[in-house]
């Protein structure tokens, strides 16, 4: 019995990809792979068509008239959407050139100054270097499904803004990973990038503020570099959790 | 395989399907239209199966279907059908959905042991086509546990570690289940 052979291997982790038996950063990493590897991304479709047909146990239920409209009125969105996003793609390269070479400067300075030199990861947006723990009243312990923390979201009610600090999650190359706000109602909204490494500040608009009520959810997904091309998540969502009064 | 439905009305609605399909992967309203009269009840039955809420259903399939309209362009009908490739979209959805909310209400222990097995129901197995038979059967075949665990997770989109928690094992032992289970359902599709 013990002795029974188990899937194994990039089979193995096609098929758990497939099922979305996986988490956190396993399945980022999958994720990844599906989308750089053409022979796990051969083996997902393979694992997908093996599996997929057992949908058809599930019974079909007509949606309401009005779900088409809805969806028929945000098609003419879609491609403006796009290529907004490819401007701030530009626009986020020539930041990210520029930003890479002042914090060059400024480790320099640093160094010679004798000062600690704080030096960050310059990619993704502009978060500015979150200042030593302030007093928060709200925080969350984003989780991935296993238990283990994935990332941790403070408060800080002076500044009105948040305080994310990745633990274990660090993108792959070419994947960003993207918090989200999920009202108790509503759609999620877009809190930015989450930038590998240290601590970053993230400054909050009034609108997203009403949205951090008690019923709020936060949660982080695996998106393309320089983030969700949707406005909405695209990606798996590898945590979640909520912010609790401390 | 993929379908693997030898009527030829069921092999013409395929291919009927992928033609939207690969239209609406080049910007046409109206194929997409056509792949939701086609297709939206199915995917929003999988959207309620998992989320098990009708609003919250709805949002997912309006989702969906946008998702679909960006991505048509990636389906290749050569290797994917095109009803695997919408399914797996519409599933994958709805559970990042289900995890972004939080999961869905926890349910106490006692109640988890009385889950019952996720098994089709009579009536929608009449429309089986001969991959999802040949599953079906597959399935049967295993030793209980690795069929609902796999099951479990299909439908409700249950991680290792959820799965864990419901039968009150380990997760080493869970994983092993379902990593034995895999295997032993991929060598009876093969043969």
């Amino acid at each position: 019995m013990t002795d029974e052979p188990e899937l194994s291997g990039q089979d193995r982790l096609a098929a758990e990809f497939v099922l979305r038996l996986l988490d956190g950063a396993e399945l980022a990493e999958a994720t990844r792979r599906q989308q750089e590897e053409p022979a796990f991304a051969a083996a997902v479709a393979e694992w997908e068509t093996r599996l997929m047909p057992l949908v058809e146990s599930i019974r079909p239920e007509v949606p309401d008239q009005g779900i088409w409209e809805r969806i028929a009125a945000r098609l003419t969105e879609a491609p403006a959407e796009t290529a907004t996003i490819h401007i701030l793609r530009r626009k986020a390269k020539i930041w990210r050139a520029y930003s890479a070479a002042v914090t060059a400067i400024a480790a320099a300075l640093a160094l010679v100054i004798g000062l600690e030199s704080g030096t960050r990861d310059p990619a993704l947006q502009v978060p500015a270097p979150a200042p030593a723990a302030p007093a928060a009243t709200l925080i969350a312990s984003l989780a991935a499904e296993g238990g283990q923390a994935a990332i941790v979201i403070s408060y800080d009610p002076d500044t009105k803004s948040l305080i994310a600090t990745p633990a274990v999650l660090n993108p792959a190359a070419g994947r960003a990973h993207e918090l989200w706000v999920i009202p108790g109602a509503g759609s999620p909204r877009s809190l930015g990038l989450v930038a590998a490494g240290g601590p970053q500040r993230i400054t909050l608009p009034p609108a997203l503020l009403k949205a951090l009520g008690p019923e709020a959810k936060l949660a982080v997904s695996v998106e393309p570099e320089g983030g969700s091309p949707t406005g909405q998540p695209t990606g798996p969502v590898i945590a979640s959790g909520q912010l609790t009064r401390i | 395989m993929a379908d693997g439905s030898s009527r030829p009305e069921a092999d013409e609605a395929r291919r009927r399907l992928a033609d939207a399909l690969v239209r609406a992967g080049r910007g046409s309203h109206s194929a997409l239209a056509e792949v939701y009269d086609a297709t939206s009840a199915k995917l929003f039955g999988i959207c309620l199966r998992i989320l098990g809420e009708r609003g919250e259903a709805e949002d997912a399939l309006q989702d969906i279907y946008l998702n679909v309209w960006r991505k048509a362009g990636s389906f290749d009908p050569e290797r994917a059908s095109p009803i695997t490739w919408l399914a797996a979209l519409a599933r994958n959805r709805s559970i990042d959905r289900l995890r972004a909310r939080g999961g869905r209400v926890s349910e106490p222990v006692e109640a988890a042991l009385q889950i019952p097995d996720p098994a089709p129901d009579a009536a929608s197995s009449l429309e089986a086509s001969e991959a999802g038979s040949r599953l079906s059967g597959c399935i049967g075949e295993l030793e209980n546990r690795k069929a609902h665990a796999i099951r479990t997770a299909f439908f409700e989109g249950a991680t290792y570690a959820e799965l864990a928690v419901r039968s009150g094992v380990p997760l080493g032992t869970m994983k092993s289940w379902v990593r034995r289970g895999l295997l032993q359902l991929k060598e009876c599709l093969e043969r």
